[in-house]
């Protein structure tokens, strides 16, 4: 499964700063625990990939994963040996931008250590420093 | 559930700047509010609250100015980067006046169907009850022990507590069991293939097609 839009109103991006902390998708809704990113970044649709490929080889039966980050931005590259100028490169690859506070997957239907050690094998995959949280109680 | 009581302080000051100089002193500001009565403006030591929620306390006795009120604990709102806590809503409530709130479900015993080989989802992890205020549930306790492969739990079959009413729509589903839903293989040329860009100008040859085509249409 590859992580890419379906449609798209451009093809290539302007980079953008990531400023400030999450203010969205930052709490966990649909499972139990959470990986919360505690730096900027990009997390590209391979890294996603990766991400949920190792969990997916690690989880018992009744684990279920979900991502919470889409790779919409699009990022490009010019060809190695080619002189600057002649306009922007061709889009390469796909990236998720991610803030401190975002969520990036969420698990469900096991303990907290299960968890946590899925959780430790996605993150040596991420570009970013991540930590597990969990779901609030109701209030 | 236990009714516990906590201190706390009237405070004048509000605005970002001030509450901000609260936090930072170990400090939670708070309101009060309900009853048509004037909202209160309070805070309260952040170990005080920890202790609180930690005792997973939903009602409380709040004491300020030598008055004593009680108080549901309606909205913590928490900082998601750091879990601090950054206020908390509390709404008067009469002792004798029925409340509506929500209460967590918890599942219990292995399901005939998980042992089947299903995998159980748990759906709606909360439901909404209307109970007296001193007979709030701290959780319930749902045994899926009989629940099979394809079938589902409802908020009409959850059990039955004493003066206690479940407000959630009736046929809500709170846990179910179904197969493994395998992964489909993408094919390789869907994986190359680039997505569709919605604001792409027709090139000037294929708009001379479309015109042609268009002209003998009419």
């Amino acid at each position: 499964m590859r992580l890419m839009p379906k449609r798209v109103k451009f093809r290539k991006t302007q980079r953008q700063k990531i400023k400030g902390n999450a203010t969205k998708c930052n709490t966990v809704a649909f499972g139990e625990f959470g990986m919360q990113s505690l730096e900027p970044g990009w997390i590209t649709a391979q890294q996603l990939e990766a991400g949920r490929v190792s969990a997916s080889q690690y989880l018992p039966r009744e684990g279920k994963l979900t991502i919470r980050v889409f790779p919409h931005k699009s990022v490009t590259s010019k060809p190695i040996e080619t002189r600057m100028g002649k306009g922007k490169g061709e889009p390469e690859f796909w990236v998720a931008v991610v803030k401190p506070g975002t969520i990036v997957y969420e698990l469900s239907g096991i303990n907290e250590e299960i968890a946590r050690q899925t959780f430790n094998r996605i993150a040596h995959k991420m570009p970013v420093k991540v930590r597990l949280v969990q779901r609030r109680k109701t209030v | 559930m236990k009714i516990l009581e906590l201190k706390t302080e009237k405070r004048t000051t509000k605005g970002r700047k001030a509450v901000k100089k609260l936090r930072d002193v170990g400090q939670i500001p708070a309101i009060l509010y309900g009853h048509k009565q004037d909202n209160v403006m309070l805070c309260l030591r952040e170990d005080d609250f920890t202790r609180i929620m930690n005792a997973r306390a939903r009602m409380l006795y709040l004491t300020f100015n030598n008055k004593k009120e009680s108080a549901l604990i309606k909205e913590v709102q928490y900082d998601n980067l750091t879990d601090r806590v950054l206020h908390v809503d509390f709404s008067r409530i009469d002792l004798n006046e029925r409340i509506k709130l929500r209460v967590p479900v918890e599942l219990h015993g292995e399901s005939i169907g998980v042992k089947e080989g299903g995998v159980l989802t748990h759906v709606m992890k909360d439901v909404e009850v209307e109970c007296l205020p001193t007979a709030i549930p701290e959780k319930i306790k749902v045994n899926i022990s009989e629940l099979g492969m394809g079938k589902s739990i409802h908020v009409k079959e959850l059990p039955v507590l004493d003066g206690i009413q479940y407000i959630s729509d009736a046929e809500a589903v709170i846990a179910s069991i179904h197969q493994v839903v395998e992964e489909k293989v993408v094919a390789e040329e869907e994986i190359l293939a680039e997505p569709e860009v919605i604001t792409k100008k027709p090139k000037e040859g294929e708009e001379g097609e479309e015109g042609a085509k268009s002209a003998e249409k009419t």
